[in-house]
C-alpha cells in the first residue's frame, strides 16, 4: 500500500489520482478542487508558538506566541520583512526545528511530542520541502533526486518509477530526468525540487523563498506550476516569501511582523463573502 | 535498520564516493599501499622467522630432542646417550605406531666435539659435528653446501668436510690429511681424517670453524658404540609436535638399568635463545604493524571526516526529506565499508604481487649484512625469502576492511546527529 494512502484526505480532496496529470499545462483552472475552503479539515495547527534563539548573551525572539491554522488545500504565503519569523515558522511547521514553547500539529500529530526519528518520519510521510537554494543532491540525476522520498519510504521500484516519471512530467521535465543538477538551469533545478517535494504525494509542501534565486519570468512559471499542483492535486502549499508574484498568486496571505501575526488575509473567504 | 535497502545504500554510497573521486582514490590508495606494505613486511618477516626456526631446529636440536639430563661439568667430556642407536630405533617404532610416516618424523643422532685441527702448515680451533650421512641430508642443508666434492659415503669413518675458510687457513685441499686433537673419555686424543670436501657459507665465521665428520667416525674416536650427544626428531608438520612428544614420552621410562637419565625437550626448551629471539622479533614486528595500522586508520578517519563534513548540507537535505539519522549514519558507514572493501582487495593484490618474487627468488641482503648473520645463535642465510601466510594476510585484509569501516562510524554519528536545520544552512560544497 502506498504510504500516501494513509493521509487522512478530506472528502473534497479525495480525488481520483488516476486522472492524467500530463495534460496540457494550460488546462482550464475550472477543475479547481478548493472551491469551499471553509468546510475543509485543518492540516496544520500552530498554538502559542514561540521560538527564542540565543545569540551570545542575547535572546532573540523569532516568534512570539503565534497561533495559526492551515486547512487542507490552502495556498498560503507567509510574508513579512526580514527577521519577521517567516522562515522560523516554516521550519517549525516542517519539523526541522523545535519550538521554545507552544506546539505545532501536522495532520493531527504534535511535533513537540516527537523524537528526531519521529519528526523524520513525519517529514517523510506528510511534508515536502522546496528550498530557496534548491538543495538538490549534485551526485544524483533529476530522476534520482525526485525519487529520494519514495526510496526512503521503501516504495517498490516499479511503483516508484511510475510516480517519479509522473511528477517529472507534471513539472515539465520529461526528457531531462537523467541530467544532473549542474546540467540544468536554475528554473529547471527548482522544478526538480518541486517534483521531489510532491513525488510522495505529501499533504503539505513548505516552500522557503522558492523564487528568490530565479528571474521573474522563471519565477512566475514556477508559481503557476505550484498553483496548478495545488488546484489539481489538492497539495497544500505554504510559502515564506518576499516575492509579490507569490503573494499575488496566494489565496491566503499571512503577514508576520516581529514574530507575531500582524495580518491574516484569506482572499477566497473574502471573495466568497462578497 | 536503515530506511533504505542495502542495495540502495550501496548505490548512494557509491555515488558519494564518486563525488570526489580524487579524494576517494587518494584515501583508497593510502589504505591499499598501507595494507600492501603490511602484507609484504609480514610475509618477509614470517619467511625469516620460518627460516630461522627451520635452520635453527634442523642444525641444532630438531623439533624434539632427547638429551642427557646431566649437564657437562667443567673438565669433563659431555655426557652421552649411551645407546642412542637403540633409542632411535625405538623412537621410530613409537612414532610409526602413533601414525607418523617415516618422512613425517625423521629421527637421527648427532654428536659434538671441540678440538684442534692441524695440518702440515697450521692449526685451528674447530667445532666438530658428527652426523649420520644419509639421515642428516634429509633434515639439514649441509650436503647442499659442499663445494667441489660429494657428500659422505655411509661407512666413511675417516672422511671430513671442512669449512672453506678453515681449509684456506690450514692450506689444505680436498684429499689432504688433517689431524683432530680432542678430549677423549680419559685424556686428549688425536685422530686422522682425510678432507673429502669443503663447505661454503652461510657465514665466514662458520666457514672458518666447522668440521663435519660421520657419526661412526666420531664414535670410533670416542670409543663408544652407538653413543651420541643428541637424538633429534624432525617433523615435517610442526603442528603435530605435541602429538609426537606425547608418543615419545614413555620411552624415557624404558631406558636400560644404569643408563644415563634423559630428558625429552621441544625445540623451544632445547633452544631457549633462539625461541626468545624469535619471540622478541615477532613482538617488535607486531608493534611496528600496530603503529602502521594506527597511522593508516588516522588517515582514513581524517579523509572520511572531511568528506562527511563537506557534505553536511546534503545530509541536512536528506534529513529534511525524511531520512532518519540512522539512514544517514548507515549511508556513511556503507561508504566506509565499500571504500574499505575496494582498498583492502587492491592492497591484498598489490601486497601479494610484491611478495611473490621475494617468495620465489628471495632478496639478497649480503651487501647489507655481509656474508651471513648470526641470529639468536643460528647462522642465517643472506638470501631472505618471504613466506606465503594466507591466514595472516586474510586477517590483515579483514582488519583493514574493518578499520576503514569503523573509521567512518564517528563521522557518520556526527553527520546523523546534526540538526537538519543547521546542516541545511551549511555552505554548499
Amino acid at each position: 500500500m502506498s504510504p500516501s494512502l494513509n493521509i487522512d484526505m478530506s472528502p473534497s480532496f479525495n480525488i481520483d489520482m488516476s486522472t492524467d496529470m500530463s495534460t496540457d499545462m494550460s488546462t482550464d483552472m475550472s477543475t479547481d478542487m478548493s472551491t469551499d475552503l471553509s468546510t475543509q479539515k485543518e492540516l496544520v495547527r500552530v498554538e502559542a508558538l514561540t521560538r527564542v534563539y540565543q545569540q551570545g548573551s542575547t535572546e532573540v525572539h523569532a516568534l512570539r506566541g503565534v497561533d495559526l491554522t492551515i486547512k487542507r488545500g490552502e495556498f498560503t504565503a507567509l510574508m513579512g520583512p526580514s527577521g519577521s519569523g517567516k522562515s522560523t515558522l516554516l521550519n517549525l511547521i516542517g519539523a526541522l526545528d523545535a519550538p521554545s514553547s507552544g506546539d505545532v500539529w501536522v495532520d493531527g500529530q504534535s511535533i513537540g511530542a516527537l523524537s528526531a526519528s519521529g519528526r523524520a518520519t513525519l517529514r517523510r510521510e506528510h511534508i515536502g520541502f522546496v528550498f530557496q537554494a534548491y538543495n538538490l543532491l549534485p551526485i544524483l540525476s533529476a530522476y534520482e533526486n525526485a525519487e529520494m522520498v519514495l526510496l526512503a519510504r521503501g516504495v517498490p521500484e516499479e511503483e516508484r518509477r511510475a510516480q517519479v516519471m509522473e511528477v517529472l512530467e507534471a513539472v515539465g521535465l520529461k526528457g531531462l530526468e537523467h541530467r544532473r543538477p549542474s546540467e540544468l538551469s536554475g528554473g529547471q533545478q527548482q522544478r526538480v525540487a518541486v517534483a521531489r517535494a510532491i513525488a510522495g504525494s505529501p499533504a503539505l509542501v513548505l516552500a522557503d523563498e522558492p523564487t528568490a534565486n530565479l528571474d521573474s519570468h522563471t519565477g512566475a512559471d514556477l508559481i503557476e506550476l505550484m498553483r496548478r499542483l495545488n488546484q489539481e492535486r489538492g497539495v497544500t502549499f505554504i510559502f515564506a516569501t518576499h516575492d509579490p508574484q507569490v503573494m499575488e498568486a496566494a489565496r491566503r496571505v499571512v503577514r508576520l511582523v516581529d514574530g507575531e501575526v500582524a495580518q491574516d488575509h484569506n482572499k477566497e473567504l473574502n471573495k466568497s463573502s462578497h | 535498520m536503515s530506511d533504505l535497502s542495502f542495495v540502495h545504500l550501496c548505490r548512494l554510497a557509491g555515488r558519494g564516493l564518486k563525488r570526489d573521486i580524487r579524494r576517494t582514490l587518494i584515501t583508497g590508495l593510502t589504505i591499499s599501499l598501507g595494507l600492501a606494505l603490511f602484507i609484504f613486511v609480514d610475509q618477509l618477516s614470517q619467511g625469516s622467522y620460518d627460516a630461522l626456526i627451520k635452520r635453527g631446529v634442523a642444525q641444532s636440536a630438531g623439533h624434539l630432542v632427547f638429551e642427557p639430563e646431566r649437564k657437562q661439568a667443567p673438565g669433563e667430556a659431555r655426557p652421552l646417550i649411551s645407546d642412542a642407536h637403540t633409542l632411535a630405533t625405538q623412537a621410530r617404532e613409537v612414532l610409526s605406531q602413533a601414525g607418523f610416516k617415516p618422512q613425517e618424523a625423521r629421527v637421527l643422532n648427532r654428536l659434538w666435539l671441540g678440538g684442534l685441527l692441524r695440518s702440515p702448515t697450521g692449526a685451528a680451533r674447530v667445532g666438530v659435528l658428527a652426523v649420520e650421512p644419509e639421515r642428516e641430508r634429509e633434515v639439514s642443508d649441509w650436503h647442499t653446501r659442499t663445494e667441489t666434492t660429494r657428500w659422505f659415503k655411509p661407512d666413511d669413518t675417516r672422511g671430513a668436510l671442512l669449512g672453506a675458510a678453515l681449509a684456506e687457513r690450514l692450506e689444505v685441499l680436498v684429499g689432504d690429511k688433517v689431524v683432530l686433537s680432542y678430549q677423549g673419555p680419559k685424556e686428549t686424543e688425536s685422530r686422522l681424517f682425510r678432507v673429502r670436501g669443503l663447505l661454503k657459507g652461510p657465514s665466514p665465521s662458520e666457514e672458518g670453524r666447522v668440521l663435519l665428520v660421520t657419526l661412526k667416525g666420531a664414535q670410533e674416536a670416542l670409543s663408544t658404540e652407538g653413543g651420541a650427544h643428541q637424538l633429534s626428531v624432525h617433523l615435517s608438520d610442526m603442528t603435530r609436535l605435541a602429538e609426537a612428544q606425547e608418543a615419545l614420552q614413555p620411552l624415557l621410562k624404558t631406558l636400560p638399568q644404569g643408563a644415563e637419565p634423559l630428558s625429552l625437550l621441544d625445540w623451544k626448551k632445547a633452544l631457549p635463545a633462539l625461541w626468545q629471539f624469535a619471540q622478541k622479533d615477532q613482538q617488535s614486528s607486531r608493534v611496528i604493524f600496530m603503529i602502521l595500522g594506527l597511522i593508516i586508520a588516522l588517515g582514513v578517519l581524517n579523509a572520511v571526516s572531511m568528506s562527511a563534513l563537506e557534505r553536511k548540507r546534503q545530509f541536512g537535505v536528506l534529513l529534511a526529506l525524511g531520512f532518519t539519522p540512522r539512514s544517514i549514519a548507515s549511508l556513511l558507514i556503507t561508504e566506509g565499508l565499500l571504500l574499505g572493501l575496494g582498498a583492502s582487495l587492491l592492497g591484498l593484490v598489490i601486497g601479494e604481487l610484491v611478495s611473490w618474487p621475494v617468495v620465489e627468488v628471495g632478496i639478497d641482503i649480503s651487501q647489507m649484512m655481509g656474508e651471513g648473520m648470526d641470529v639468536g645463535g643460528v647462522v642465517m642465510d643472506t638470501q631472505l625469502y618471504a613466506s606465503w601466510s594466507p591466514r595472516s594476510v586474510a586477517t590483515a585484509t579483514l582488519i583493514t576492511w574493518l578499520f576503514t569501516t569503523l573509521a567512518s562510524v564517528w563521522p557518520a554519528y556526527r553527520a546523523a546527529h546534526t540538526p537538519p536545520l543547521e546542516a541545511i544552512h551549511e555552505p554548499l560544497s
